[in-house]
Formats: C-alpha cells, sequence, structure tokens
C-alpha cells in the first residue's frame, strides 16, 4: 500500500503544480501544456483508483483530442493571446479569493465529513471496461444514445461556426 | 491506504483553481482552460465516489463529462476563432457584442 500511497501523492502533487501554472502562466502555449500536465497527472490518479477504461479516455479524448485542439487555437491567435495576458496585477489577481474561499469551503466540507466516506477496494482492475461496457448498454443505454448525438450535433455545429465565409 | 476524503480534497482544490482562473483571465482561451480544470476536477470526483461505493456508476458519468468537455472545447474554440476572425482580438473585454 506504501507505493500505492507514493503514486498518489506524486500525482496529485503534479496535478495541483500543473493547474496552477496553467491559470497563472502568461504565455498561452505554456498555458495549454500545463493544461495537458493536469489532464495526464488526473489520468493517472485514474489508473491508481483501478478505473482503466477511464484512464484511456482520459489519455486519449481529453488529454489528447482537447490538448490539441487548444494548442491549435492558441497557435492561430498566438501574437493577439500575449497582449490579451498581460493585464495589470491587481486585475489579474481580482478573482483569485472566490477561488481560496469556495477551496476553503470545500476542504472544510469535506473534513467535517470523512468519517462516512469509504474507500473500497473491491473494484477490479482487469474487468473494469466489462463493468462499464455493461452499464452502458443495460441501464444507462438512452444517456448514452444521447450524449453521442449531442456530440455529434456539437462537432458539426463547429464546424459550421468556425469554417471561413465565402466572399 | 489514502483514505477517500483525499481524492475530495484533491478535486476541491483543483476546482477552486479553475474557478479562480475563470474570474482572473481575460484571454478566452485561458478562460476555456480553466473551464476544462472545474470540469476534470468533477470527474475525478466521481470517478472517487466509483470507487468508494464499489459502483461503476460514478465512472459512468466521469465518460459523459469527458465527453460533454471535449465538444464545449470544440464549440467554444469555433466561437473564439469565429470572434477572432471578426475583430482580430480573444480578449473578454472586447467580446461585447451583445451587451445589454
Amino acid at each position: 500500500m506504501l507505493l500505492n500511497d507514493a503514486v498518489f501523492c506524486f500525482f496529485a502533487a503534479a496535478a495541483l503544480a500543473c493547474s496552477v501554472f496553467a491559470v497563472a502562466c502568461r504565455s498561452a502555449r505554456q498555458a495549454v501544456v500545463f493544461f495537458v500536465g493536469t489532464l495526464l497527472a488526473t489520468a493517472g490518479i485514474f489508473l491508481q483508483l483501478n478505473a482503466g477504461f477511464l484512464f484511456a479516455i482520459q489519455l486519449l479524448v481529453f488529454a489528447g483530442g482537447i490538448g490539441v485542439v487548444f494548442l491549435a487555437a492558441v497557435l492561430a491567435t498566438g501574437s493577439v493571446a500575449r497582449r490579451a495576458n498581460s493585464a495589470p496585477l491587481h486585475r489579474r489577481t481580482r478573482g483569485a479569493p472566490f477561488g481560496i474561499i469556495l477551496a476553503a469551503l470545500l476542504c472544510f466540507a469535506i473534513w467535517k465529513a470523512r468519517a462516512g466516506l469509504p474507500l473500497n477496494y473491491t473494484l477490479g482492475f482487469s474487468r473494469n471496461a466489462e463493468v462499464l461496457s455493461s452499464a452502458f448498454v443495460r441501464r444507462f443505454l438512452l444517456p448514452f444514445e444521447m450524449v453521442s448525438i449531442l456530440l455529434a450535433v456539437l462537432l458539426v455545429g463547429a464546424a459550421a461556426i468556425a469554417r471561413r465565409r465565402a466572399e | 491506504m489514502i483514505p477517500g476524503s483525499c481524492y475530495l480534497l484533491l478535486a476541491a482544490l483543483l476546482f477552486a483553481i479553475g474557478l479562480a482562473g475563470v474570474l482572473v483571465r481575460r484571454h478566452s482561451l485561458a478562460i476555456l482552460i480553466s473551464v476544462e480544470l472545474m470540469l476534470n476536477a468533477a470527474a475525478l470526483n466521481l470517478a472517487a465516489f466509483s470507487r468508494m461505493w464499489n459502483s461503476p456508476d460514478g465512472q459512468v458519468f466521469a465518460i459523459f463529462i469527458v465527453v460533454i468537455a471535449a465538444g464545449q472545447a470544440a464549440a467554444g474554440v469555433g466561437v473564439i476563432l469565429l470572434f477572432f476572425r471578426a475583430s482580430a482580438t480573444a480578449d473578454i473585454a472586447d467580446m461585447d457584442l451583445l451587451k445589454w
């Protein structure tokens, strides 16, 4: 169990550090790189939680797909991004207290409720995809189909929005 | 053994960092990245709940969140690129076309 704890601590520290840099970084490209780092560290925590299928989805869709989309967008808006990020310090730190207050409130609530939070270790890694696919086609078939239609409509809509109009 | 509250604390901190990013940043892509961080924190919470109660439902909803985040990123980036082409800026202070 000691290795398991060390893996969690490593990925948690990496996720927190990368997310702070992703939010605070002035360069948009570096922010995207740190954002992808956060997603990779979270994928590691999913693996540590024995959620192998979610780990694969996180790597392929979140870190891979969304990371590439953001990187392409940053490259397309590159020179302007630097200007937009050069706000004065008091404007950049104005919203930080809200985040700190929310973090304190959530941490307090979780600390108060920690006694009722078990951690069950019987959901196996090897049958993870089998269990999830069974849940998808039996109990979550309608939401699964709705989400797939929503995703298709979103992607077609995004392509229609972003395409260049004929002059 | 890592207690379940540690996962929830980590997710809460990630969510708060994402919220601070939404409030602090002015570049629209940075705000979109912060929203994705918040969605990532929610997915981490659901995966932890799935493990705590030994049920796959949390992981199913976490996958739904990943799919919604992918669609949101595609649509959001499309809107930002359209606005960027129209006004050559990605600063949200300049996005006042629908201002009341």
